[in-house]
C-alpha cells in the first residue's frame, strides 16, 4: 500500500513538473518575458528595469531553477496589476472557486450516480431512455448558454434567485447548476453503461443465487461498477476547477476564472502564471486522491506490486 | 425433490421470440446425481437457470410448465418467495469461479451473505468448518483474503463454500470443471461426489461430457434443440440407448478410440433456436429422420428399463 | 428496483442480444449537412451584411416573436441581422471545427504510429507527454496562450489541437498496437514487405474508424470551446460574428431582448448535439473497439 501510494504521488509530482515547466518554456519562447511581465504602457526603460530585477538577464537554466524555486516555496511573484504579491491574490480567489466547484461536483455526482445507476439496472425502459437522451442533451448544451438560459427563467422571469454575485447560499445555486449539468451527464452516461456491464456479469449472478436482498445485490453492483466513474469523477472535478471560469465570469462569482480575466486585461503575467500552477496543484492532487481511493476500492490494484514497480520505472524513465 | 413438468423457457431476441427449453419434464430424485448432458444451445443450462427463476423479463421468460422444489411450484411463486427458496434451498456452483466471486470483497463476506441462517458468533467457526472440509488449509486466515489471491481450484472450492453455507437440499452444479485444469477437475468432481453422498445433497450435474457425467452422476437427462430427449437411470441409457443422439453422443464420445482410428463426429450442426422446426429438433441430423420426424414432435415413450426417450425412429437393441 | 433487478440477464453463448441495428441518423445528419453548408457558403447566403450598423432598426424582434419578415432572427443592439451574424458565425465554428480536428488528428495519428510502432522509451515518453498535456485544462490553456501571443482564430485553433491531440494519440496509440501484432500484419513482414508498407496498407486504414468517430465527438468539443472562449473575451476577437461573441454581447439583453442570447445558443447546443449523436451513431455502426 505504501508502495502504491509513493509511486502514485511520484507520477503527480512528475506531471506538475512537466507541466510547470511548459509553461515556463512557453512564457521565453513567446518573445520578451519582460515585455509580458510589464504593464502595457510601460516605457523601454521601464522593461529594461523588470528585465534586472526579475532576472531575465540572467541564464535560462538559473532563471529555471529560481522559477521551480519559487513554487515550491509558494511565490509566485509580484502581481503588476494589483501591486500584491500573487500568492495573496490567488488563494482566496481559489477558495471561492473551490466553494462553487464542490457545490456542482456534488449535484453532479450525487444524481449522476442515481440517475445512471438506476437506467442502467431498468435497460431499455422508457426511464433508461429518458435518462440517455437527457445525458446526450446535457453534454451538448454549454455551460455558460445553459446558466444564461437558468438566469433568464429563475432570475428575471420567476424571480426566484440572484442573477449575480456570491452572497448567500441562493446565489451559489444557478452557478452550481450550470456548472453541474456536463459532469452530471457524463456520470450518469458512464454509471448507467458500468452498472450495465456489471449486471450482464456472472459475479451477479451468482450473487443473485446466494438470495440476497435487493439492497446487498445492489451494494455489490454500485461498488464494482463505482471503478471507472471514480476515475471520471476526479478528473471532472479537476476540469471543473478550470470550467469555473467561463461560469463565475457570467454570474460575477470572485473566484480564480474572474481574477484570470482581469489577469489577461492587465497583462498581468505572473498573476496568471501563478494561477495555472495553483490550478495544476489542485488538479493534479485530485487525481492523486482518485488513484488513492481507487486502490481503496479494488483490492487487486495493491496486489499488483510488479505493475506499479513497472509503471514507477516508466515514470522515472520518461523524467530522465 | 425437484419436480420439473413441462418447462418450456423462451428469451426475447430484439423482438424475436428464442424458444430455449420446450416441453422438458425431468424429475431430480433425493440424494442423487443427475447429469443433464447436451452441446451448447441445447438448453440445459436454461433448465438449471429457469430453476432457480433468474430468466425474467426484458431477457425472457417462463413461458409454460411447473417447477417444484421441495413441494413448492416456483414458477408461480412471488420474487420473495424466490428469494428465499435460493436462500434456504438451492446451492448454485458456478461454471467459472474467477468471475463467478466479486474481486472487490474478501471470501468472508461472500460467504457471510450466504448463511443469514447462522448465529452471528458462531459464522467464523461454521465458515473456517467448512473450508477446512472442502480441503482448503489455513481456512481462518484466508477469509480475509480476496479471490484474486486463491488459484483456480481453490476459488471454486470457495464458490462451493458459498452454495454449502446455506445447508441446501438441492446442488445446481453448472458445468463446475469446465474452466478448470485437467488436474484440478479430478479433484473438484471427487468433492463434489462425497459432498452429495454425506450431506445427502440432490444433485444436478449440468456438462457437455458424457464421460464426466459417468463419473459422478446416477441419473442422466439428455437435451437437444431444447427438449429432453432421453433420460433414465445412466447406466441403463448408456448400455442401451434409445435415441439417435443420444447413440451419436455415445458414440462420439467413446473411450475407447485407439490410435490411428477416426473420431466420430455428429455430422450438420445444431438448430438455431430462433427458427425451430415443428418436429423432432435432431431430425434433420438424425441417420433414421422419416417424414413424420420432420412435422411432429415424438411423444415420451417409457422403458422397463427405467428410461424414457421421445423419438419415432429409436435405435434398435 | 428489486422486480427489476432480478431480471439480470443471463445470456447464454449463441444467445447474445444482439444491439437492434441503429436507427438511421436522420436528425444529426441533416444538422450536420445544415451546418457544413452554413460553414462553407454563410456568408454567401446570408440575407444582409453582418457587420452593418444600422441604429435605427436595433433590437427589432424576431418574426415569430412580432418582428418583421427583413429581419427572421430579429437584430442586435447595433441593429445588425441576427440571422445574417449566425450564418457567417457558422463559418467561424466550422474553421474552428475543422482546423482543430484536423491538425489535431494529424498529429494525434502521427505520435500513435511512432509510440505504438516503435515501442520502449520514445513510446513511454510521448504517452507521459500525452498523459500530462491532458492534464492541462483547456481554458487555462487558452488563457496562458492568449496571454502571450494574443487573440485570434489561428490561436484558438492551436489551443484545441494543443488540447485535443492527446486524446488521439492515447486511443489511436492502443490502436495501433492491437493492429500491428495482428496476424495478416505480421505475416505482410514476414512475407518480406516492408516496415512503411506495413504502416501505410495495413495499420493507417484499420484506424480509420476509430478515428473518424473520435473526430465526430470532437467537433462538439471544438464549437463549445470556441464559444466558451468567445464569450470569456479571448476568442475570435470582436466584432467578427462567431456563436461565441453573440452570446457575450447577448447576456447583456437577457432581461430586455431574449432573443440575442438564445438564437446563437439554440444554434450552437443542436450543432454539438447532433455532433455527439452522430458521434454515437458512427461508434456504433462501425464498432471499432470491437473490430476484428
Amino acid at each position: 500500500m505504501t508502495r502504491y501510494t509513493l509511486s502514485r504521488l511520484l507520477q503527480g509530482l512528475v506531471a506538475m513538473w512537466v507541466i510547470v515547466t511548459i509553461v515556463f518554456f512557453l512564457a521565453r519562447l513567446g518573445g520578451d518575458a519582460a515585455a509580458l511581465l510589464a504593464p502595457a504602457d510601460a516605457t523601454p526603460e521601464q522593461i529594461a528595469a523588470i528585465r534586472v530585477s526579475y532576472g531575465f538577464d540572467q541564464p535560462l537554466y538559473l532563471q529555471y531553477v529560481d522559477y521551480l524555486r519559487g513554487i515550491a516555496t509558494l511565490d509566485f511573484g509580484q502581481s503588476v496589476s494589483y501591486r500584491q504579491p500573487v500568492v495573496d491574490l490567488v488563494m482566496p480567489a481559489m477558495v471561492n472557486t473551490a466553494r462553487l466547484a464542490l457545490a456542482a461536483f456534488a449535484i453532479a455526482l450525487v444524481l449522476g450516480v442515481t440517475f445512471g445507476a438506476i437506467a442502467g439496472v431498468r435497460a431499455g425502459t422508457r426511464y433508461d431512455q429518458a435518462v440517455r437522451g437527457l445525458s446526450v442533451l446535457g453534454q451538448s448544451v454549454p455551460p455558460f448558454w445553459l446558466g444564461m438560459l437558468l438566469v433568464l427563467l429563475f432570475s428575471i422571469n420567476l424571480g426566484w434567485l440572484p442573477a449575480f454575485g456570491s452572497e448567500g447560499f441562493t446565489s451559489l445555486i444557478l452557478p452550481a447548476c450550470a456548472l453541474a449539468a456536463f459532469p452530471l451527464a457524463s456520470i450518469a452516461r458512464l454509471t448507467r453503461s458500468s452498472v450495465l456491464e456489471i449486471v450482464a456479469r456472472d459475479q451477479t449472478l451468482f450473487e443473485r443465487s446466494k438470495g440476497v436482498g435487493p439492497a446487498t445485490l445492489m451494494s455489490h453492483i454500485l461498488r464494482n461498477a463505482s471503478l471507472p466513474v471514480v476515475t471520471l469523477a476526479g478528473i471532472q472535478l479537476g476540469a471543473m476547477f478550470s470550467g469555473t471560469i467561463v461560469v463565475e465570469n457570467l454570474f460575477a462569482w470572485p473566484g480564480v476564472g474572474q481574477l484570470a480575466i482581469q489577469g489577461i486585461q492587465a497583462r498581468d503575467f505572473a498573476l496568471i502564471q501563478g494561477i495555472v500552477v495553483v490550478n495544476t496543484f489542485v488538479f493534479v492532487a485530485l487525481l492523486f486522491v482518485v488513484d488513492l481511493s481507487y486502490g481503496w476500492l479494488d483490492p487487486r490494484v495493491r496486489a499488483i506490486k510488479t505493475a506499479v514497480k513497472s509503471r514507477v520505472e516508466a515514470t522515472v524513465e520518461a523524467a530522465a | 425433490m425437484l419436480e420439473i413438468s413441462n418447462l418450456t423457457t423462451h428469451y426475447f431476441q430484439g423482438g424475436q421470440v428464442a424458444t430455449a427449453v420446450r416441453g422438458a419434464s425431468l424429475t431430480l430424485k433425493k440424494g442423487l446425481a443427475t447429469a443433464i448432458v447436451g452441446e451448447s444451445g441445447s438448453g440445459k443450462s436454461t433448465v438449471a437457470m429457469s430453476v432457480m427463476r433468474m430468466i425474467r423479463p426484458p431477457i425472457g421468460d417462463i413461458a409454460e410448465g411447473t417447477i417444484r422444489v421441495n413441494g413448492t411450484d416456483v414458477t408461480a411463486a412471488s420474487p420473495k418467495q424466490v428469494r428465499e427458496i435460493l436462500r434456504t434451498s438451492i446451492g448454485f456452483v458456478p461454471q467459472d469461479p474467477t468471475t463467478a466471486l466479486d474481486p472487490l470483497y474478501t471470501i468472508r463476506s461472500q460467504i457471510v451473505e450466504a448463511m443469514p441462517h447462522v448465529e452471528r458468533d458462531k459464522r467464523t467457526e461454521t465458515m473456517v468448518e467448512l473450508l477446512t472440509s472442502l480441503g482448503i488449509a489455513d481456512a481462518r486466515d484466508r477469509l480475509r483474503e480476496h479471490p484474486h489471491q486463491f488459484s483456480g481450484g481453490m476459488r471454486q472450492r470457495v464458490a462451493i463454500a458459498i452454495a454449502l453455507a446455506k445447508e441446501p437440499d438441492l446442488l445446481i452444479a453448472d458445468e463446475p470443471t469446465t474452466a478448470l485444469d485437467v488436474t484440478t477437475q479430478i479433484g473438484i468432481l471427487r468433492l463434489l461426489d462425497r459432498l452429495r453422498r454425506e450431506r445427502h445433497l440432490t444433485t444436478m450435474f449440468i456438462t457437455h461430457d458424457i464421460r464426466v457425467a459417468r463419473l459422478v452422476c446416477q441419473d442422466l437427462a439428455v437435451m437437444y434443440g431444447g427438449v429432453v430427449v432421453e433420460s433414465g437411470p445412466l447406466s441403463a441409457v448408456v448400455d442401451a440407448p434409445s435415441h439417435p443422439y443420444t447413440r451419436a453422443l455415445l458414440d462420439a464420445s467413446s473411450l475407447d478410440v485407439g490410435p490411428r482410428q477416426r473420431l466420430r463426429a455428429i455430422s450438420g450442426s445444431p438448430p438455431t433456436l430462433l427458427a425451430m422446426p415443428p418436429g423432432c429438433p435432431f431430425a434433420p441430423r438424425c441417420p433414421n429422420a422419416t417424414d413424420i420426424c420432420h412435422r411432429e414432435m415424438p411423444a415420451t415413450t417409457a422403458k422397463a428399463d427405467g428410461t424414457s426417450f421421445a423419438c419415432w425412429n429409436p435405435v434398435a437393441s | 428496483m428489486s422486480s427489476a433487478l432480478a431480471s439480470t440477464p443471463r445470456i447464454r453463448p449463441g444467445l447474445r442480444l444482439r444491439r437492434r441495428p441503429g436507427r438511421r441518423p436522420w436528425f444529426s445528419g441533416t444538422v450536420m449537412a445544415i451546418f457544413a453548408f452554413c460553414g462553407l457558403f454563410g456568408s454567401v447566403v446570408a440575407p444582409h451584411d453582418p457587420d452593418k450598423v444600422n441604429l435605427s432598426q436595433s433590437l427589432k424582434p424576431p418574426v415569430f416573436a412580432g418582428g418583421t419578415a427583413t429581419y427572421l432572427l430579429g437584430t442586435d443592439q447595433l441593429g445588425r441581422d441576427v440571422l445574417s451574424r449566425l450564418l457567417t458565425g457558422a463559418q467561424v465554428s466550422f474553421l474552428v471545427a475543422a482546423g482543430a480536428v484536423l491538425i489535431g488528428g494529424a498529429i494525434g495519428m502521427l505520435v500513435a504510429l511512432l509510440a505504438g510502432y516503435t515501442g520502449g522509451r520514445l513510446d513511454a515518453v510521448l504517452t507521459r507527454v500525452a498523459d500530462a498535456s491532458m492534464a492541462f485544462p483547456v481554458v487555462l490553456l487558452a488563457i496562458v496562450i492568449v496571454a502571450i501571443y494574443g487573440k485570434g482564430v489561428t490561436v484558438v485553433i492551436a489551443v484545441l489541437v494543443v488540447a485535443a491531440w492527446p486524446q488521439y494519440a492515447r486511443v489511436l496509440r492502443s490502436e495501433v498496437i492491437r493492429i500491428r501484432t495482428q496476424e495478416f500484419v505480421t505475416m505482410s513482414r514476414v512475407m518480406g514487405g516492408g516496415r512503411f508498407w506495413a504502416i501505410t496498407r495495413h495499420v493507417v486504414p484499420n484506424t480509420i474508424p476509430t478515428l473518424l468517430v473520435l473526430a465526430t465527438l470532437q467537433i462538439g468539443l471544438a464549437i463549445i470551446a470556441e464559444g466558451s472562449l468567445s464569450f470569456l473575451g479571448i476568442g475570435v476577437p470582436p466584432p467578427a460574428a462567431s456563436w461565441g461573441n453573440m452570446l457575450a454581447d447577448g447576456r447583456n439583453f437577457l432581461a430586455t431582448a431574449w432573443w440575442l442570447p438564445v438564437v446563437p445558443g439554440v444554434a450552437l447546443s443542436l450543432t454539438v448535439l447532433a455532433a455527439n449523436l452522430f458521434g454515437d451513431w458512427l461508434r456504433q455502426a462501425l464498432d471499432p473497439a470491437t473490430r476484428r
